[in-house]
């Protein structure tokens, strides 16, 4: 990626701070070059017969008789002084802004990523790696944060140097082209170094990004490392994977670092060369020769920063491009977002010839799917797994987008309501929880901010859970990470009751009862079994017990639909769903 | 001169060593003077050579003389087409 492209996407999205921070830059650089020249006339006065030897003083002193101010040492010092003193304030007052813009544009950047990401279809979240996601948000964000900072650094820097080399070409131009000349020196080992930390800074960020995707998947897999006694395995490749991430990234700083400590014996050498020529050769009194070397002095180390800013900005755009391309690989398969706003369930949700492949592939997970479920039905999708039961939830419920088909709500195609408004239709209850480290209370009102105790304690009721969160700590009851400290059942019942608390009129249960043991899944269907005829429900399960109370089961295999019709008409058929529910001992 | 030839000359040239002395089972693991930055001069002198652009999630894999043929015939079979 081209910098003025990074420039372009991130720096340039607050111009006008942009650009008031270059103006305040400039400021600085003038103050700075304004507090060398005010030092020529002191060290005249002390070295020389004259103050008005070199030319610097002699315009200084001429400037102040124009005001009618007669020049004086301590005059001398006091506008020293004066321009020193700007020059700090401007410089602090320059770098509380970068930092400020810094974070800005960094918040922006976040925004605009994760923005995307979550705005994409599941299908995005299900194609990805988790670990580079995560290492993207935590580890590249960092990075992005490093690489803005560097690039206003390179501003700052430059806006100095070229006032400071400005100057050193009035004092002694010649004598500046010389510096120049032996300054260039540096540039050419620095120029051989920029591609290889460019190339070894992309490697630290992949790497690290295969650590923390094994490392995040041994966490979530740890049980089964556990129960079987993997860890020496698991650490192992662990420990492989964080070597290699490790030579890597030592390699990448160690370029950086060598790169500055080499440089600071070719600047002495450099000024050593210059104080030599000046004096010896082109026989330069010592006041030139002396503001010459500050300037350069200074400005050499600029030169250097800039170089090294320069050399983290290339280390660090492969962080920006790893954002750059979650955020297009996201933007790419965006969830169909339409502006009509649908408040209620009238009629039925209509599923006319659907088709739908997985991202990359041709092959049809489902095929010409049709079918009708009316207000107030129980419909039950079973079926084997990989069936495409699951697809069909997530089409349903329009976090994947059909390639082909349409379901429609009440007549209206639900690709063109507005998301927000169509999901409040819709209750979703999964087989994973999604609950948060909190308490009961805290994890229901996710489902509805403004709910009183009340409305959680009937919504808990509703979901067989009230007594058992009664005998606990009430609404207090800490649920744990991901709900560990409650059994599975109380999980699931706790999901349902967030379900049933947003008081939607449909309801999706997606394998809500597979994970559970007999008592469990006995309660969850108790549950649901008090909700059929007031809500639309729509289960799906590999489970055909699930199905028996449903108006309507809707049997998928291979992505078609094998039966369609009531638990008792599809026994009487004598068909597939038939020999699966003698198989569990149903019929 | 085959492929893997090519590859085990170039890596001969920058790690060093006689190219007899590299198989198509030699790797960074087996030739100590193989580190990270001679596998980006190996990476960056493949890319000049084959006039490809060899993705960045795949320069990790390319420490040993087998994973960069494999790479190299996708990389080179991409730019084809």
């Amino acid at each position: 990626m081209k910098i003025r492209h990074f420039i372009r996407e991130t720096l340039l999205l607050k111009p006008r701070v942009f650009w008031g921070n270059l103006a305040l830059l400039t400021l600085t650089g003038f103050a700075e070059s304004m507090s060398v020249v005010s030092l020529a006339p002191i060290l005249d006065f002390y070295t020389a017969e004259s103050d008005a030897n070199t030319g610097v003083s002699r315009l200084l002193r001429s400037q102040l008789e124009s005001f009618g101010i007669q020049p004086s040492i301590e005059l001398y010092f006091l506008i020293f002084i004066g321009f020193i003193v700007m020059k700090s304030g401007l410089l602090f007052l320059s770098q509380v802004s970068i930092l400020h813009f810094k974070y800005d544009v960094l918040g922006v950047v976040v925004k605009r990523a994760t923005n995307q990401v979550f705005h994409s279809q599941w299908s995005f979240f299900t194609n990805l790696q988790q670990g580079l996601l995560m290492n993207a948000f935590s580890r590249e964000i960092g990075a992005v944060g490093d690489l803005i900072g560097s690039v206003l650094r390179i501003f700052a820097n430059s806006f100095r140097f070229m006032f400071y080399i400005g100057l050193a070409m009035y004092i002694s131009w010649d004598l500046t082209l010389i510096a120049i000349g032996l300054a260039a020196v540096l540039l050419l080992p620095a120029k051989l170094i920029f591609k290889k930390s460019y190339r070894l800074g992309g490697l630290s960020t992949a790497t690290a990004g295969n650590f923390q995707e094994f490392l995040m998947q041994c966490v979530s897999n740890a049980k089964f490392i556990i129960s079987h006694s993997l860890q020496n395995s698991a650490m192992d490749k662990l420990n492989e994977k964080y070597k290699e991430h490790r030579k890597y990234t030592i390699s990448s700083q160690t370029m950086d670092q060598g790169h500055i400590l080499l440089n600071e014996p070719l600047v002495w050498a450099i000024l050593i060369s210059i104080i030599y020529i000046s004096i010896e050769v082109i026989g330069y009194k010592i006041t030139e020769t002396a503001i010459v070397l500050y300037t350069l002095k200074t400005s050499l180390p600029l030169a250097t920063g800039i170089l090294v800013s320069w050399t983290g900005v290339k280390r660090s755009v492969p962080s920006y491009e790893t954002i750059k391309k979650i955020e297009g690989d996201a933007g790419a398969m965006p969830l169909s977002v339409g502006s009509v706003n649908k408040t209620s369930f009238v009629n039925k949700i209509s599923v006319e010839s659907l088709k739908y492949c997985y991202s990359g592939s041709s092959e049809e997970v489902l095929k010409n799917i049709s079918f009708d479920i009316f207000k107030g039905q129980y419909l039950a999708i079973v079926g084997p797994s990989g069936s495409g039961k699951s697809t069909l939830i997530d089409l349903v419920m329009n976090i994947q987008t059909p390639p082909q088909g349409s379901i429609k709500i009440d007549g209206m195609d639900i690709r063109d309501l507005d998301l927000g408004s169509y999901h409040k239709l819709i209750g979703y209850v999964s087989q994973e929880n999604f609950l948060f480290n909190s308490s009961v209370r805290e994890n229901m009102q996710w489902a509805k901010s403004d709910s009183t105790d009340t409305e959680i304690w009937d919504a808990l009721k509703m979901a067989n859970l009230k007594d058992e969160m009664q005998n606990a700590d009430g609404l207090n009851t800490k649920v744990g990470t991901g709900g560990f400290k409650i059994s599975g059942g109380q999980r699931q019942r706790l999901s349902l009751a967030r379900a049933i608390l947003r008081d939607p009129p449909i309801l999706v249960l997606d394998e809500a009862t597979s994970s559970l043991d007999s008592k469990s899944e006995f309660e969850i269907k108790d549950s649901i079994g008090k909700l059929i005829g007031n809500k639309t429900i729509i289960s799906i399960s590999h489970r055909l017990s699930s199905s028996i109370d449903a108006d309507q089961i809707l049997f998928l295999k291979e992505g078609r639909i094998v039966e369609l019709g009531s638990f008792a008409e599809l026994v009487e058929s004598r068909g597939e769903f038939f020999d699966l529910a003698r198989l569990q001992g149903l019929v | 001169m085959t492929r893997e030839e090519e590859v085990i000359q170039l890596i001969s040239d920058i790690v060093g060593i006689a190219k007899d002395e590299i198989d198509i089972h030699s790797s960074a693991d087996s030739i100590e003077s193989w580190d990270s930055i001679k596998q980006i001069e190996i990476i960056s002198a493949l890319e000049e050579g084959y006039e490809i652009e060899i993705p960045m999630d795949q320069m990790p894999r390319m420490s040993s003389v087998q994973t960069i043929l494999e790479i190299l015939d996708s990389s080179c079979s991409e730019a084809e087409r």
